[in-house]
């Protein structure tokens, strides 16, 4: 009797045991967030993580921060870089402008690709994720999938790893938002954990995402950092990301040097 | 040697068919005698793979319906019926982040492909159908952080619609006189389609 008050007990007090996927075991995690910074959402996913004390990556887009530093209206979004990255996050590259890219020229993807580099350039890990996915997937039409190698080669060539993800939760559509909870647990036992896709532009994630964290380490499942799934992520940014600003300044110190040697000549 | 190499292959046989999803229904509706599913194959790292499924109710047959190859790895979002027996295929590119949606006919008898517009809305779940138009109810989270509605409509000049009224998808449900149709399933992972007229009935899978 008093064996069986001492298990009704701990049973009572203890914390419950962890629930954990069919085949007994739980699964590292990893959310991203694509698309944004968005000046208001975005602060609100950065006071939920930290909270939480969970690590998370941001893909931001290139047309978030047009005109660079210089432009006053990106002081918000520069200012969240500043706070992710103090706060221990990653930041990778979604392009510059969220399109398809298979469905455009080489010059178009390397310019989409390129362009936000000198942007973010102290902010970026070597890490990016193409919009759609496009690109990055292989496909059993010899078309698309040349396509999609002139893509994934320019991705490799600007010294970038892609980041796709391991679950999709789909967290833009109305559609499938309601069962999207019961299917990213589902999905995070079918596929053993890994990278999660949700949207910081969308108050929808941005009003559940604290739930969802917590019902993901109700389940047992740890957080981990990016690099824990993707090691490419600790590197820093190669130089060959930044090729045509790096160009650029080479031929403006060479005229710089010329005018000088003009000037000691005359 | 020939063990190991047995072992090898069919390790690899399994790790392959473990990355593979079985194929899921995405939608149903009918047009004419026929019962239409959009389906969608998903497998990891690749495009996901997309197709009709027609079930002729009256004989309870099956066939494929292959989509343009520009809708190949498009999933089919919903269906609406059009006179002359004709199908509307609202399509949508669902990896990662929606795009717009398009609309194709469907011609069953010809096996005539159109493409008739798309419609610059990316979250949506309600339809207005009418005679001549689509109504979609677009939400989108705006500059301050707040979800709004906006209606984007969509007209057909070479077809009229003929199921009109105000539809949630998806629509994984349908009853036009005898003939009904059911997927089976947890939503969006239905992997089967239950198809009946008067008393027979027949389950079918992609």
């Amino acid at each position: 009797m008093k064996k069986l008050i001492l298990i009704t007990l701990g049973v009572l007090i203890l914390p419950s045991a962890q629930a954990v996927c069919p085949d007994g075991k739980t699964y590292p995690v990893h959310f991203t967030f694509d698309d944004g910074p968005h000046s208001v959402l975005t602060p609100r996913v950065l006071n939920i993580l930290k909270e939480e004390k969970v690590p998370a990556t941001f893909f931001v887009l290139g047309k978030n921060f047009a005109g660079g530093k210089s432009n006053p209206n990106n002081k918000t979004a520069y200012a969240l870089l500043d706070r992710m990255k103090k706060e221990g996050h990653k930041i990778g590259s979604h392009t510059y402008e969220h399109i398809n890219h298979p469905t455009f020229s080489a010059a178009r993807v390397k310019e989409n690709i390129m362009k936000p580099n000198p942007l973010l350039k102290d902010y970026l890990s070597p890490v990016l994720r193409l919009p759609y996915g496009g690109g990055s997937f292989r496909s059993s039409n010899p078309a698309t999938q040349a396509k999609n190698d002139m893509v994934m080669n320019t991705v490799k060539k600007a010294g970038f790893k892609h980041v796709g993800w391991d679950i999709d939760t789909n967290d833009w559509d109305p559609k499938k938002r309601p069962n999207l909870l019961p299917t990213l647990l589902k999905d995070i036992c079918r596929y053993k954990g890994g990278v999660v896709l949700f949207h910081d532009i969308q108050k929808y994630t941005v009003d559940n995402v604290q739930d969802w964290i917590r019902a993901v380490k109700r389940e047992g499942h740890p957080f981990v950092p990016l690099e824990d799934l993707v090691p490419e992520a600790a590197k820093p940014l190669p130089p060959e990301a930044c090729e045509e600003e790096t160009v650029k300044n080479v031929k403006a110190l060479r005229k710089e040097v010329d005018e000088v040697l003009e000037k000691l000549e005359e | 040697m020939k063990k190991i190499s047995t072992l090898a292959l069919a390790s690899l046989l399994i790790s392959t068919v473990a990355c593979a999803q079985a194929p899921v229904f995405t939608t149903v509706n009918s047009s004419g005698k026929d019962i239409f599913a959009g389906v969608k194959l998903e497998s990891k790292g690749m495009e996901p793979e997309t197709y009709l499924l027609q079930v002729s109710s009256d004989a309870l047959t099956s066939n494929k319906v292959s989509l343009p190859a520009e809708l190949s790895h498009r999933e089919v979002v919903a269906l609406f019926p059009a006179d002359k027996n004709r199908l509307v295929v609202m399509s949508q590119r669902t990896v990662e982040q929606g795009d717009k949606p398009q609309f194709h006919s469907y011609n069953p008898e010809k096996k005539e492909w159109k493409k008739l517009a798309e419609v610059d809305c990316v979250s949506f779940a309600k339809v207005k159908v009418e005679k001549k138009t689509l109504t979609l109810s677009c939400l989108e989270t705006n500059a301050k952080g707040e979800e709004v509605e906006s209606k984007k409509q969509v007209a057909f000049r070479d077809l009229t619609l003929t199921q009109p009224g105000e539809v949630t998808l998806p629509m994984a449900k349908v009853e036009k006189d005898s003939v009904r149709a059911e997927l089976l399933g947890d939503t969006f992972e239905w992997k089967e389609l239950k198809v009946g007229q008067d008393k027979k009935e027949k389950v079918f899978r992609p």
